[in-house]
């Protein structure tokens, strides 16, 4: 029957498709909403009328222009702090106030076209919408007037009080409007006339108004929004926002600012309390609240009320355009809906067109006799042995849950930003941090000599542990090994504590031993000396007998056969070759097992750092793990300390598997 | 066939092959050297603990005024002040750590019992990824713990420590207790099994009581290795309530003040003395632990 497979292909082809088509929706969406890190606290923000390009000035000397998306499109550094930016309808033209005391008017390329120099700090500018004129305010309370074709003011005004904020409107006929430290805020015509001047409660942070200049909104030192009419100066609208708004003037830049869309139907409020409100244009009543995480320094509108954007004096500029959240939000519940339904009815079609191939065709019925079987089968033994399985499902799942999954998690988020509540994929700048981190170096410089260091003191329990075999009396032997181990009863921390002591500038035995025996000279802060901290933590437990090696070296040395030695003494072999020829050589695997260890301990040594010098003096004594342990417990620090984690749990995979292949290992003896 | 000549038994080693008068008495020199260098080394060695002693037994106007000075008057109040300080540290982390003893001997146990008797798919590859976990080392997952603990609400209680104590101290246990059970006769537990025991039967009824030697090493070497842990603690317990002896020992300065040494000292003497009661019973096992485990790593 040729006609069945063909039939089958193209059924299963049509399903493939349809499942591709469903979940190959959520590509075609693009996002609305952006967030960045400027580095630095922005000081203001401004909006195209569609939101296409999104300015950003910052304090540390920047203003950059964005895409709807959040790329960057161009940046521009004046000689100082960015305080005020805008741009025209089309953003084809920015103007930038700095406290380099000029103003500075962009192309779209973000070239400077010209700057305007005054003798004040420079505090705020003003496009208008076609970008023909631009209104801008110093420290010296003047106001300009600035025409775009020269660059040079068609009028200035100086007011009674220093002007924070200055704003912009209008087609054909351009008015501004400026608010000043007086309470005031004032209408100028496009000849400088002052048409109305407005009285407010405090002092004005932040003026905005829309499209046509009949709605002007203020928001005031006092916590207060304002919405004045533009065309006699009366309030329409005043209200105090749900949590209170208290500020002193020097927190003025982001105690409270205000933006409105050029229909006025909706204006954008941050705080300082890191607050955003949504408000309706027409009555002040909260249509919406976010948080921003931290005081609020500039929120902008464009001119479609579609883009909203505010930023924090933490350095993050957030982005939205709430008609593709709106659309966003549609199509992610339309893929699901698509989903929900969608998987049920591929599973069932493609369960019905396998059993009936199963079923209904030769090829069909070959393939579950020969594929299905084994797997039924290995399932079938499975279930047989389902005791065994019962019986170690505890051990499986404390593992699970406390060694494979943090494992798994530290792996996986040292490529993030972690805070241990939020989790931001960071890809390898983690890693670049850590190159870029001086006390990391520092602490592998360190660990490196530690490393070296527990390699040489190995060499003490080897020595001993040849001695204590080399001597006649098997009782003696004993005792003197069990002596040997008695540090073993001293907990690690009090070890370490009292090696603290020994070292101790005043009562230290080291220091006092020195001065007893006329050695003053040499006496000093052991632990507190840039130069002696390092080797005298080296130096702690000197003279590194170490019980556990010395149990393990001499235990390797007693399963030598005898006959070895014999042979060796009847050849007349002196004691050293003979250790050189045999001891050796058949210790290697204890040797190599003791190097890994040293080498994993000295890798995390954290100990006997944290309880001495805790990194000190400076950053002299630091180890990895030390600035691992830092990083999480001073910073919050987790995708650092994770990403060192990562680091050196590959170092120490990397040195054991170098260890256990290249290290020459048992030499194969016939007894 | 075979020659049955020499069976190559070894000389005996007691016997000396050249005995001149001139060899013994270089042997018996050297003798000499090794126990005094020996003794050299065992007294160097033993410094900070004579220290710690000679330190508790006396007061501070005796440590700075007289530090060569023997304890006169002796200070055995120094050690009622050290054992309040030290007690309730001493209290929580014994009944932390037994009942993370009793998890892990369990627990290592039964798992090392299946893994040495059973036949089941897949019991090869389950063990080698228990293993694995020997490789994994503390630094890659001390922070991701330390935030999954905290998540799953556990900081600052005693299951802190008890669970990832327990988790963790199977893997070695596992190892430990395989390859015990495997040199066990095979024919016990076929016997068993022909007298009808279930499972857990073999493993309760014949496999543990053939085990105590090796279940003993491994409570001894946990309850150590738990005694001891410092960084694990320092993170997760907050509460001096709760704290454990290792932690509790560098919170001195607050309680006797900066410079209060003989306190001090006695206290680091007290937290001393359940390790010293555990060796002086346990000292056997815990050799035999660290000595089984380097020939199997």
């Amino acid at each position: 029957m040729p006609g069945l497979p063909r039939l089958r292909h193209i059924t299963l082809s049509l399903i493939f498709i349809a499942c591709a088509a469903i979940f190959s929706l959520p590509a075609l969406a693009q996002s609305g909403q952006w967030e960045q890190q400027i580095g630095d606290v922005v000081y203001s923000t401004a909006l195209s009328a569609d939101g296409s390009v999104q300015i950003v000035g910052s304090r540390n000397n920047r203003a950059a222009a964005y895409d709807a998306q959040g790329n960057l499109l161009w940046e521009f550094k004046p000689g100082s702090t960015v305080w005020g930016v805008s741009t025209s309808e089309d953003g084809q033209w920015t103007a930038v106030a700095s406290e380099d005391r000029n103003v500075y008017l962009l192309n779209a390329q973000g070239e400077q076209v010209w700057a305007f120099r005054s003798t004040r700090i420079m505090l705020d500018v003003a496009v208008s919408r076609d970008g023909s004129r631009i209104f801008a305010s110093d420290e010296g309370r003047i106001v300009y007037f600035l025409d775009r074709e020269t660059g040079e003011p068609l009028w200035q005004a100086t007011l009674s009080n220093i002007a924070d904020r200055v704003t912009i409107y209008g087609g054909s006929t351009i008015r501004a409007i400026a608010g000043n430290r007086d309470s005031q805020v004032i209408l100028f015509g496009p000849d400088g006339k002052q048409l109305w001047q407005k009285q407010l409660s405090d002092s004005v942070l932040s003026v905005g108004v829309n499209g046509n200049g009949t709605s002007v909104v203020a928001g005031t030192l006092d916590g207060k929004v304002t919405l004045i009419n533009g065309a006699n100066s009366d309030t329409v609208w005043q209200i105090e926002l749900p949590n209170e708004v208290v500020c002193n003037t020097r927190e003025s830049s982001n105690c409270v600012k205000v933006a409105i869309s050029a229909d006025a139907s909706r204006i954008l409020v941050g705080t300082i309390n890191g607050d955003v409100y949504l408000l309706n244009g027409t009555d002040g009543s909260i249509v919406q609240t976010q948080t921003a995480g931290a005081p609020v320094t500039s929120v902008s509108i464009s001119r479609d009320g579609q883009t909203l954007m505010f930023a924090t004096r933490e350095g993050i500029v957030n982005s939205t355009n709430t008609a593709v959240a709106a659309a966003e939000f549609a199509a992610a519940q339309e893929r699901q809906r698509n989903l929900t339904i969608g998987i049920p009815v591929a599973l069932l079609l493609v369960l019905a067109v396998f059993t009936g191939w199963v079923r209904g065709t030769e090829t069909g019925r070959n393939f579950w006799t020969v594929q299905i079987r084994e797997p039924r089968e290995f399932l079938v033994r499975v279930w047989r042995s389902r005791t065994s399985y019962i019986l170690i499902a505890p051990t499986i799942i404390l593992l699970l849950i406390f060694n494979y999954y943090p494992a798994a998690s530290g792996l996986y988020h040292s490529f993030t930003e972690w805070d241990g509540v939020k989790t931001e994929w960071a890809g390898l700048s983690q890693f670049q941090a850590l190159l870029n981190s001086q006390y990391f170096w520092i602490g592998v410089q360190n660990a490196l000599i530690l490393a070296i260091a527990a390699f040489v003191k190995l060499c003490v329990p080897l020595f001993v542990a040849e001695l204590i075999f080399h001597i006649r009396s098997t009782s003696l032997q004993y005792a003197i090994r069990t002596m040997f181990i008695i540090p073993l009863v001293v907990p690690g921390v009090v070890g370490i504590l009292l090696w603290v002591n020994i070292y101790d500038p005043n009562i230290g035995l080291l220091n006092q031993t020195l001065t007893l025996l006329g050695l003053d000279d040499l006496t000093r802060s052991w632990l507190g000396d840039k130069t002696t901290a390092l080797p005298a933590i080296i130096a702690i437990g000197l003279p590194w007998v170490g019980p556990f090696a010395l149990l393990i070296f001499y235990g390797g040395l007693i399963s030598i056969p005898q006959e070895l030695f014999d042979a060796a003494k009847v050849d007349g072999a002196t004691w050293w070759t003979r250790f050189w020829r045999i001891d050796l050589p058949l210790l290697m695997s204890q040797v190599k097992l003791l190097v890994i260890l040293a080498f994993i301990g000295s890798v995390q040594e954290f100990q006997s750092i944290f309880l001495t010098t805790g990194g000190g003096p400076g950053s002299s004594t630091y180890t990895p793990a030390l600035e691992l342990y830092y990083q999480a417990t001073r910073f919050n620090n987790y995708g650092l300390a994770s990403a060192m984690g990562t680091v050196l749990f590959i170092v120490i995979l990397g040195g054991t598997i170098i260890n256990l292949r290249y290290v020459r290992s048992q030499t194969e003896y016939e007894a | 066939m075979a020659t049955t000549t020499s069976p190559s038994k070894p000389l005996n080693s007691e016997m000396p092959i050249v005995a001149s008068g001139d060899a013994r008495r270089r042997e018996a020199f050297g003798q000499f050297l090794i126990l005094l260098s020996l003794i050299v080394l065992l007294a160097l060695t033993l410094v900070p603990i004579v220290l710690m002693i000679f330190f508790s037994l006396k007061d501070n106007g005796q440590i700075y005024g007289r530090f060569w000075g023997m304890p006169n008057p002796v200070r055995w109040e120094n050690y009622s002040s050290g054992y309040a300080a030290m007690s309730r540290y001493i209290t929580n982390t014994l009944t932390y750590s037994s009942i993370s003893v009793l998890g892990v001997v369990f627990l290592s146990s039964l798992t090392g019992y299946v893994f040495a008797r059973h036949r089941f798919p897949l019991k090869n590859q389950l063990y080698l990824l228990i293993l694995a976990l020997l490789m994994i080392p503390g630094v890659l997952t001390l922070i991701p713990s330390f935030v999954w603990v905290k998540q799953l609400g556990l900081l600052n209680t005693p299951w802190a420590v008890i669970l990832p104590w327990t988790a963790g101290g199977q893997v070695f246990g596992i190892l430990l207790c395989r390859t015990f059970f495997s040199t066990l006769p095979q024919e016990l537990f076929e016997s068993g099994r022909l007298d009808g025991a279930t499972e857990f039967q073999l493993y309760y009824r014949i496999a543990l009581p053939l085990s105590w030697p090796i279940i003993v090493t491994l409570a001894i070497m946990h309850l150590v290795g738990t005694y001891n842990d410092f960084i694990w603690p320092l993170l997760t317990i907050s509460s001096s309530e709760m704290q454990v002896v290792s932690v509790g020992l560098t919170q001195f300065t607050t309680q006797f003040g900066v410079t209060d040494w003989g306190p001090r000292m006695a206290a680091y003497v007290v937290a001393t003395i359940p390790l010293l009661i555990l060796f002086m019973f346990g000292m056997r096992y815990y050799i035999r632990g660290i000595t089984s485990g380097a020939v199997k790593a």
